[in-house]
């Protein structure tokens, strides 16, 4: 029974043929549009993604200052956390391990050459170094990790090793820091992306501490949720106890707490209104090629009104006429979104391939079957969206007006 | 009467796209214009400097010394500078409390009313900072969308617990975030931040009279390659003149601008096609007329250029709506835009715009009616009379 009006449906529209496949041309530019641009936006969304999971979706950041700016916030505020803000929060329930750091950008001397450059102070007791090794920025690629009985010994990125100074630094190396001579025990492998400790510089907290001359000062604290606690929660019971502490109402915090996933939720948000941004201006093209399926439907109800009168006369119900009318117009939805979702998948891999050879890597056309199938059924919807008035309209005929014609 | 659903349909599909670039392309053209403003305010005799890799905000760790300021300082062809930190603190006024930058300009070379200008700001009321303890407030403040209640010159704020008096008032700039920092003096910042000498945030500059600004941003860029001891192509700091600046940000606005329109042109694309569509439709319909028309001598080119000339008007009165409508929608967003704080969001209408979009919508009707056009003209009278 459906097959029939299939059949139907295709045969009234190859007659037409010209007139046909400029509407379904109408409908597959837009597809096409839309579908790349979802294809590319959610591809690159992804592929980001998956580098902040990296870092681990149980993390909390705590800094000081009303800014989010994570890590580096201590570095635009003059609020300070002590160690006493350290005490308050390792005790919260629910943390597995927290790690207090202090940094500040000092002047780092290689062979002759200085330059400024971030100095991390990391705790090199034996429970944070056990959590570092399950971390992987802190991968080693030659040498060893800081023990904790290191005192001016310092780990360094690959970046500072091999990018920047003139010569190259290597294990056994003596670098000065402020003027302090400290050697080089680590060098950590080349990581890039998001969390790179391409660039870092890591000495023992305690050394920092002497050197930059701050007593108990920290700049950030770094926190891994116990499995089977909820992070939002720890976070919240971590704002309450350290409001309290630190005699700050709510809303009127000088720190930040922030959740791996409130982080991902922030860019999440962002690209969210960028999809909807360049979809939406797509859709647009989608909206006008639906008009031409209207157009069409239209001028095909009036050119065949005399056939809609005999179909009636032998008994064609007014049910039957809407549907044979719909079943053209979805039709030609359809296709137009086969041959759209092609093109536009197609387009948007050209765009990776074409990225990937000027080197970058974060384009990337996502292609999972509920894009292809969504697109498919969109354009089929637009399709038989626009053809309902034309075919109401032809349901309506009256069998004696329309022979007459 | 179907014949005038069919027209009107095919209008619709022109109009929509002509309505989406027109808005854009306002939108786009007005923020170039009103950024262009605000950096004409400071003159072009202007230069930035700011360490790190970028002009725009980002919180850096490498500072500029001491070292450096007296380095450019030293360069005959720069008339003053000012070096500025900033920081985002603790404000509070009345009992309530917020957060915000708060910046310290160093005036030693030049008045602070003119240091001013660097922000794209003038004057609303009352003066420039001069004590330790003076402040400067913003747009936010006095129209109490900052704090509760409005601030006014002379009342005093509270910033990281140290009592401040407002000694004047700064023009609106047109982002919330802008709009909410204060101004307070060098030393006052170095003060209450705990901060030494040797970390300068920021230095905005003027170069002397007929100096090319670019030239003096070369000299400078050599300096302090020196009192940084970093090589060239590999420095930590950034030396921006204020048109290198208005360039990069009007280069990056011309991207965006020229991306959305182009997405939102598509349309206009499927608009030519279903207007091909309509064309081929009337080209059959009147098949007899065109058949009447050769018989009593119309040459091909004359029915040609009937139905050409149809279909770019059909074209061109959809555009007409369509400038209409995007004008609209650009004041709408723009209106609604200000309500939010983001009063620099304009849209401009330049006449080239208007014209443009006219004769690109008639533009595109005709040449979607090219080849119907020439189906028409090319029928034979004896095929087409006897069309029924």
């Amino acid at each position: 029974m459906i097959f029939d009006y299939f059949k139907i449906a295709f045969n009234n529209l190859m007659r037409r043929k010209l007139r046909a496949w400029l509407t379904v041309i109408g409908i597959f530019i837009g597809i096409m549009a839309v579908v790349g641009l979802v294809s590319l936006s959610q591809g690159m969304e992804d592929a980001i993604l998956t580098e902040f999971k990296k870092l681990g979706t149980d993390r909390i950041i705590i800094s000081p200052g009303g800014a989010q700016f994570g890590p580096v916030s201590s570095f635009i505020t003059p609020t300070k956390f002590t160690e006493e803000d350290y005490d308050v929060v390792k005790k919260i329930r629910g943390i597995e391990i927290s790690v207090r750091v202090y940094s500040e950008t000092a002047y780092i001397t290689h062979k002759k050459e200085t330059k400024q450059q971030l100095v991390w102070g990391f705790p090199t007791d034996s429970e944070s170094l056990e959590f570092y090794k399950s971390q992987s920025q802190f991968d080693i690629g030659e040498g060893r990790m800081l023990r904790s009985s290191d005192r001016y010994k310092c780990m360094i990125g690959w970046e500072v090793a091999n990018e920047f100074f003139d010569d190259d630094v290597k294990i056994g190396n003596t670098i000065l820091i402020n003027g302090r001579p400290f050697e080089v025990v680590g060098i950590h492998e080349k990581t890039g992306g998001l969390a790179s400790s391409d660039d870092v510089i890591r000495i023992p907290l305690d050394t920092a501490r002497d050197i930059f001359g701050e007593g108990e000062e920290i700049n950030a604290i770094f926190i891994k949720v116990r499995e089977g606690f909820d992070v939002d929660t720890v976070a919240e019971n971590t704002k309450r106890k350290l409001r309290k502490f630190r005699d700050v109402k709510e809303g009127e915090e000088d720190f930040s707490v922030q959740t791996s996933k409130q982080i991902i939720a922030a860019f999440e948000a962002i690209f969210g209104v960028v999809q909807v941004v360049l979809v939406g201006l797509a859709l647009i093209s989608l909206l006008v090629g639906g008009i031409g399926i209207m157009n069409t439907m239209y001028t095909s109800v009036v050119e065949r009104t005399r056939e809609i009168g005999i179909m009636k006369s032998v008994g064609a119900r007014n049910s039957s006429i809407m549907l044979i009318f719909l079943f053209e117009s979805g039709l030609l939805g359809t296709v137009g979104g086969g041959i759209g979702v092609a093109l536009g998948l197609a387009i948007s891999k050209g765009a990776e391939i074409v990225a990937l050879q000027y080197g970058i890597d974060s384009l990337k056309a996502y292609m999972g079957w509920p894009l292809i199938l969504g697109g498919l059924l969109f354009a089929f919807i637009v399709g038989a969206a626009a053809g309902t008035l034309p075919a109401i309209q032809a349901s309506k005929l009256s069998p004696v007006d329309a022979l007459r014609k | 009467m179907n014949q005038k659903k069919r027209t009107a349909l095919t209008l619709i599909g022109i109009f929509i796209g002509i309505t989406a670039v027109v808005a854009l392309m306002s939108l786009g053209l007005g923020l170039k214009y009103e950024m262009d403003r605000q950096f004409s305010l400071m003159g072009t005799d202007k230069v930035f400097v700011a360490p790190g890799t970028s002009v725009g905000f980002s919180p850096t760790t490498v500072k500029l010394t001491q070292d450096d300021i007296t380095a450019i300082r030293s360069i005959g062809e720069v008339d003053w500078a000012s070096p500025m930190i900033y920081k985002i603190s603790q404000v509070e006024f009345g009992g309530e409390i917020n957060y915000g930058f708060v910046i310290g300009i160093d005036d030693t070379d030049a008045p602070y009313e003119v240091l001013m200008e660097s922000f794209g700001v003038e004057y609303e009321g009352g003066r420039g900072v001069e004590g330790d303890r003076e402040m400067n407030i913003p747009f936010r403040y006095y129209t109490a969308d900052f704090f509760d209640k409005a601030v006014n010159v002379g009342d005093k704020i509270k910033i990281e617990g140290k009592k401040f008096r407002a000694v004047g008032s700064v023009s609106e700039i047109g982002n919330p975030s802008d709009d909410s920092q204060v101004y307070i003096s060098m030393s006052a910042a170095q003060d209450i931040f705990g901060v030494g000498e040797d970390e300068i945030d920021y230095v905005y500059l003027k170069v002397e009279e007929g100096v090319e600004p670019s030239r003096v941003a070369e000299k400078i860029k050599k300096e302090l390659r020196k009192t940084r001891d970093v090589e060239e192509g590999e420095e930590d700091f950034v030396v921006q003149t204020t048109e290198e600046v208005t360039e990069t940000f009007g280069t990056v606005l011309l991207i965006v601008t020229i991306v959305l329109a182009g997405i939102a042109s598509i349309s206009l694309l499927v608009g030519g096609v279903n207007i091909a569509n309509t064309m081929y439709t009337a080209v059959m319909e009147r098949t007899n007329e065109i058949g009447i028309m050769k018989a009593i001598g119309a040459r091909n080119r004359d029915i040609f250029l009937i139905f050409l000339i149809e279909s770019g008007i059909l074209g061109a009165i959809g555009g007409l709506i369509g400038i209409t409508a995007g004008i609209g929608m650009g004041k709408l967003v723009t209106i609604g835009a200000a309500a939010g704080g983001w009063s620099l969001i304009k849209s401009v209408f330049p006449y080239w715009l208007i014209g443009g979009a006219f004769l690109f919508s008639f533009v595109v009707g005709a040449l979607a009616g090219t080849l119907p056009a020439r189906q028409a003209a090319k029928m034979k009278p004896v095929d087409a009379l006897r069309y029924e």
